[in-house]
């Protein structure tokens, strides 16, 4: 990013900021409820000094990263067998694109009754939501592979596993990525509603992570406190797709050199 | 490699039963069809050791199918197709294709790719890095083997490409349309370094190609095909002398012949192609 990008980047948040600052002062229509970004700073400062905060930025984090690495652990694997092989496409896929559709919240009391502790409900229903978008990817991704050079592996010596794992994995990675940064995206929205749902962490609140944390504000009445955690939710949604992203870039340093 | 060696061509019209020299890529009576029609009809030829056989024909006649028969990617529905006296059963690294255009991994450095072949085999990765670097020097890509092919140009990527197949020291090359794609300038550079790479290998050769100057610079033979369904129409010998030089070739007089024989041959099967085109139209 140059300088000048930077900069402008800069002065779009400053400019957003001071609308909203006027907005609360004035009253204006909608916004005129909220606290302005300056009493939102302070309630900032508060809650960083509190341990429940980041205990629930702990609690979330771990439950997107959880339910994101099962989504990828299992739909991975999974869209390559459906890609590939025609048989267990046609078994598996009518199935499997009649619970797409389905929202993830709507797995919240089903996944209550699967799972022992409501960590691994919570968990599971973010584990939903990433895996479709993943499965998808994989498939289409996994359907364009030029078939030359599976032949030419063949041809080489190559066997079935080596084939796998050398053709069709690395083939497959940017639509793995894609998969993954989007998926990823969807884990945060999942997780902050599926912890209204749920209802905390069990030990007092503080592992109830920020979703948790944000519902307990708003009928606390703490408006500002709200906003901190809608804007931490936004900072860690971003943060996690950079992180997917970077990684994946780390996993393909063919695509960058040209 | 002895330039007056005459090929067995009578075989081709009264049927009698090619060679079975090892070495030799033999197709007998090969027919294959492929989604509902059929490409290949009765197609026979042989592929000698040492040979570069040139095939030309009409395009979309079936040549490629042909290619794939002989890398072992297609099943002929009749007939054979073999190596020596063993019938092809699947790819294998005894026979290897170029395909048209890069088949290169692009995620694999060119180093990477050319040891593919080795490896997969079962070759130790020390091993398998000298017998590449070796191979990528023979093809003047030394240094070249940590970038990925999308860091070559197009010639080079051709190179990198001759080279995995080369590294395996196949018994039988085909190479389809393996310089489509590269301009003018590139590919007159890429068909005289085939030649030479082509008199110092043993393989069996069999390019493909719808130019009929490349097929008379690099062939021992060419190969004229029928229109779909294939097969070998004519048999043309190139006896100019080797190491072929683009500049000899041109100032030959047999040159000229030979081409004006060629391109009759292939006027008439695509003359062929065309009416046949018409009498489907008008059977529909």
């Amino acid at each position: 990013m140059s300088r000048g990008a930077v900069l402008r980047g800069a002065l779009g948040i400053l400019a957003f900021l001071a609308l909203w600052e006027l907005g609360a002062r004035i009253d204006a229509p909608v916004v005129g409820v909220l606290p302005g970004p300056a009493e939102v700073a302070s309630s900032f400062a508060d809650l960083v000094g509190s341990g429940g905060y980041w205990s629930s930025w702990v609690a979330s984090g771990e439950r997107v990263l959880w339910g994101f690495a099962a989504a990828m652990a299992v739909g991975v694997p999974f869209g390559l067998l459906l890609a590939i092989n025609q048989r267990a496409k046609a078994l598996l896929f009518p199935p499997f694109e009649i619970l797409r559709p389905i929202p993830p919240l709507a797995w919240v009391p089903l996944s209550i009754l699967f799972w022992p502790t409501q960590n691994l409900s919570i968990e599971f229903v973010i584990f939903m939501g990433a895996f479709y978008t993943v499965v998808l990817n994989v498939v289409g991704g996994a359907e364009q592979i030029d078939r030359r050079h599976v032949l030419v592996a063949r041809s080489l010596g190559a066997g079935t596993w080596t084939v796998y794992r050398r053709v069709i994995l690395p083939a497959t990675l940017p639509s793995i990525a894609t998969g993954a940064v989007v998926g990823m995206g969807i884990t945060w929205e999942v997780v902050v509603a599926a912890e209204l749902i749920s209802g905390g962490g069990g030990s007092g609140g503080d592992g109830g992570g920020l979703g948790f944390l944000l519902w307990n504000a708003y009928q606390g009445g703490a408006i500002a406190q709200v906003i901190v955690c809608m804007i931490s939710l936004g900072v860690a949604g971003y943060a996690s797709s950079v992180a997917v992203r970077v990684l994946s870039e780390r996993l393909m340093p063919w695509k960058e050199a040209r | 490699m002895n330039t007056t060696l005459r090929m067995p061509r009578r075989w081709e019209r009264n049927g009698s039963r090619p060679s079975a020299e090892p070495g030799t890529l033999v197709f007998e009576d090969v027919s294959i069809g492929l989604g509902g029609r059929e490409v290949v009809s009765k197609c026979s030829f042989a592929l000698e050791p040492g040979l570069v056989t040139a095939m030309v024909g009409p395009s979309g006649c079936g040549k490629s199918t042909l290619a794939f028969l002989a890398a072992g990617y297609h099943r002929p529905s009749a007939g054979q197709v073999r190596l020596g006296e063993k019938p092809v059963r699947g790819p294998g690294p005894e026979r290897l294709m170029v395909f048209q255009e890069s088949a290169l991994m692009p995620w694999m450095t060119v180093a990477e790719n050319v040891m593919l072949g080795p490896r997969s085999r079962g070759a130790g990765g020390r091993e398998a890095r000298k017998v590449a670097e070796a191979m990528l020097r023979r093809v003047g890509l030394e240094g070249f083997g940590g970038a990925y092919p999308a860091q070559l140009s197009g010639g080079m990527q051709r190179r990198a490409e001759l080279a995995r197949a080369l590294v395996n020291e196949p018994e039988a090359m085909i190479l389809d349309e393996p310089f489509r794609g590269l301009d003018a300038m590139t590919r007159g550079l890429m068909q005289e370094y085939l030649a030479e790479l082509c008199e110092e290998s043993s393989a069996a050769t069999l390019f493909i190609t719808t130019d009929i100057d490349e097929a008379v610079l690099l062939a021992d033979r060419l190969l004229i095909m029928t229109a779909a369904p294939t097969r070998v129409g004519q048999v043309i010998d190139v006896p100019l002398p080797r190491p072929r030089q683009r500049t000899a070739v041109l100032r030959d007089p047999r040159t000229h012949e030979i081409k004006q024989t060629a391109l009759e041959a292939l006027r008439v099967e695509a003359m062929r192609q065309f009416t046949d085109q018409q009498e489907q139209e008008i059977h529909r």
